[in-house]
């Protein structure tokens, strides 16, 4: 079953541009400058229940646009959205009852009381049922470590432990669909591994249907299996994340250590030379002459030990973005 | 208990986090009462009138004291949250929750400002109490009784008029200078300051077509029985009827605005 299908979505903002300068500023008191800009273009794609999906892009590329037409933030101007067989901007009850978002800074709970009257609020809000929501906190609080900190003012608690508070009050009225606007943004390496480990839990137990956004490629290529990348608007891959590293060249790096010291120029002769520490290096070749480039740099050098292994996602990435980048 | 008893429970507590913060803010209402005192005092004591602008010494006195008082109980403070929800996205979330974002703000309104809207009464009966003891202010039950209404009525109207303030961030970017002009503003023609019989009948009448005066200045009447029975009673259908009327604007007003409103961020 499909939980978002998307067809044909567009979104274009009006806005208005002020050149440099004080007489701009009056100019621009009554005649404007007004501009279009076509945040999302033409988007289709479906996800079905179950799938944990990756929406990636660069800053502007149009993700957080389109995340806050699924959810009914935004009107599209062209297309069509369906989600949990709801239209998003009709804005009904019954839909906001079943998913939720969680926009990386924009936090529900409020900071001068205890994280556990916000749950409270929670409750009413979506009409938990009391043992229902009681079961909930419990297993969620557990779960995230913060069943002690329930009863400390939020302000008082870190950042990581404030993220997960967050989630727990995204969670508890038990939400089909997901969505999470960098849900690890300035999180220190333990809490990010706390929160995925713990969406990757949701998604095995409930089979809960989760679309993030995020930065950082450790959190996609530990819960993700299937990426959206946008660029200019535009959806421009739509595959399992493996497959993002094939699709592009597929290239494979190279990885050298050896007793002698090693030259750039003589390395460059089979391929892009990435990193070269003297006795350490790192070369990208195309998939097709592996083979070959590492009998010829075994013959010619005295290597201690040799790796080959895929690009890093954040490389594949950053040639998908410049790759469009250049032809939109 | 539905979500908007529970809101206000929230906005008490949240009130109660910051008790020092409410005794001061009490505290400091006091100072520009004793500035009032020694003015009329000297006031009444150079010209020699017994009544000013139709108001002995001790009516006057009364008044300014309950004055004070009823400005500080209907502060607000929910405006600069709002234009700051308004800025920078935090309607989103009453966009995605089934939560009314009006019904929020009055509830968490009516909760932070509730304790300190009857530590406030308490304070103005005993105020009350002294003025019909020492200054023999004229005072009945039924007086008393009305003047409650007028006051719900008032605090109910200050929480419409800062909303719908607060929806011109919609619009603009800074709100700040048109928050504390209207504050002035309002203040002084609401009879927060001295009664509005001060300015003058011409004047008067101006102001009986703004809605200002029914937050300060037409409870206060009530509450000393300084107009009649059929006075108080007109006064109480057109001081609902601005609360209505203000409603109705901030319905039209906030659809307007919310079309225009992009979500930022991102």
């Amino acid at each position: 079953m499909n939980v978002i299908e998307v067809e044909g979505l567009s979104k274009t903002f009006k806005f208005y541009r002020k050149p440099q300068g004080l007489s701009a500023s009056f100019k621009n008191l009554w005649q404007r400058q007004v501009e279009y800009k076509e945040a999302v273009k033409d988007v289709s794609f479906s996800i079905e229940q179950g799938q944990v999906v990756a929406f990636l892009g660069a800053n502007g590329a149009g993700k957080t646009t389109t995340m806050k037409m699924l959810s009914g933030i935004l009107h599209p101007t062209h297309g069509k959205i369906k989600v949990l067989g709801h239209t998003p901007s009709e804005r009904e009850e019954q839909f906001k009852k079943r998913f939720s978002i969680l926009m990386g800074q924009k936090q529900q709970l409020w900071p001068d009381l205890p994280a556990i009257d916000s749950f409270s609020l929670c409750q009413r809000i979506y009409d938990i049922p009391t043992p229902l929501f009681k079961q909930r906190l419990a297993r969620l609080s557990e779960v995230l470590n913060v069943s002690h900190l329930l009863d400390i003012q939020v302000r008082r608690l870190s950042l990581g432990e404030r993220m997960k508070m967050e989630l727990i009050a995204a969670l508890l009225h038990g939400p089909e669909l997901l969505f999470l606007d960098e849900p690890t943004i300035g999180l220190d390496f333990l809490s990010q591994r706390a929160v995925m480990r713990f969406l990757q839990q949701l998604v095995r137990e409930d089979n809960i249907t989760i679309l993030l956004t995020s930065h950082n490629m450790a959190d996609i290529s530990a819960l993700c299996e299937r990426v959206l990348v946008i660029q200019n608007g535009q959806l421009v891959f739509d595959d399992r994340i493996t497959q993002l590293q094939n699709t592009l060249g597929g290239l494979r790096r190279i990885h050298i250590e050896s007793e002698s010291p090693l030259h750039s120029e003589f390395l460059g002769r089979y391929g892009k030379v990435i990193n070269n520490d003297v006795h350490c290096a790192e070369l990208e070749v195309g998939d097709d002459v592996v083979n070959q480039v590492l009998q010829h740099l075994l013959k010619d050098i005295a290597v201690k030990d040799i790796r080959v292994s895929a690009p890093p996602l954040e490389d594949s990435l950053e040639r998908l973005y410049t790759r469009r980048g250049q032809v939109a | 208990m539905n979500k908007y008893m529970w809101l206000l429970g929230m906005g008490l507590q949240k009130a109660l986090a910051y008790r020092v913060n409410y005794s001061v803010a009490i505290l400091a209402a006091v100072f520009p009462i004793i500035l009032q005192w020694v003015l009329w005092q000297s006031i009444y004591q150079y010209t020699k009138a017994d009544t000013l602008y139709g108001m002995s010494y001790s009516d006057m006195l009364s008044y300014v004291v309950l004055a004070a008082l009823m400005a500080q109980a209907l502060r607000t403070g929910f405006e600069y949250d709002m234009a700051e929800d308004i800025k920078s996205g935090g309607l989103n979330r009453f966009i995605v929750q089934p939560l009314s974002y009006f019904g929020y703000r009055l509830s968490v309104f009516v909760g932070t400002n509730l304790g300190y809207f009857v530590a406030t009464l308490m304070v103005m009966a005993l105020v009350l109490w002294v003025a019909i003891q020492y200054w023999v202010l004229p005072t009945q039950i039924i007086h008393i009784a009305l003047f409650v209404v007028s006051a719900a009525g008032a605090f109910l109207l200050q929480f419409m008029l800062f909303y719908l303030l607060s929806l011109t961030a919609f619009w603009l970017h800074e709100v700040w200078a048109l928050f504390e002009s209207v504050r002035v503003i309002s203040l002084v023609l609401s009879g927060g300051v001295v009664p509005l019989s001060v300015f003058g009948e011409s004047l008067q009448y101006g102001f009986s077509l703004l809605p200002f005066q029914y937050l300060i200045y037409f409870p206060l009447q009530t509450l000393t029985g300084a107009i009649s029975l059929e006075q108080i009673f007109s006064g109480l259908l057109v001081q609902w009827g601005w609360i209505a009327a203000m409603m109705l604007l901030i319905t039209v007003i906030w659809r307007r605005g919310s079309r225009s409103y992009l979500a930022l961020g991102g």
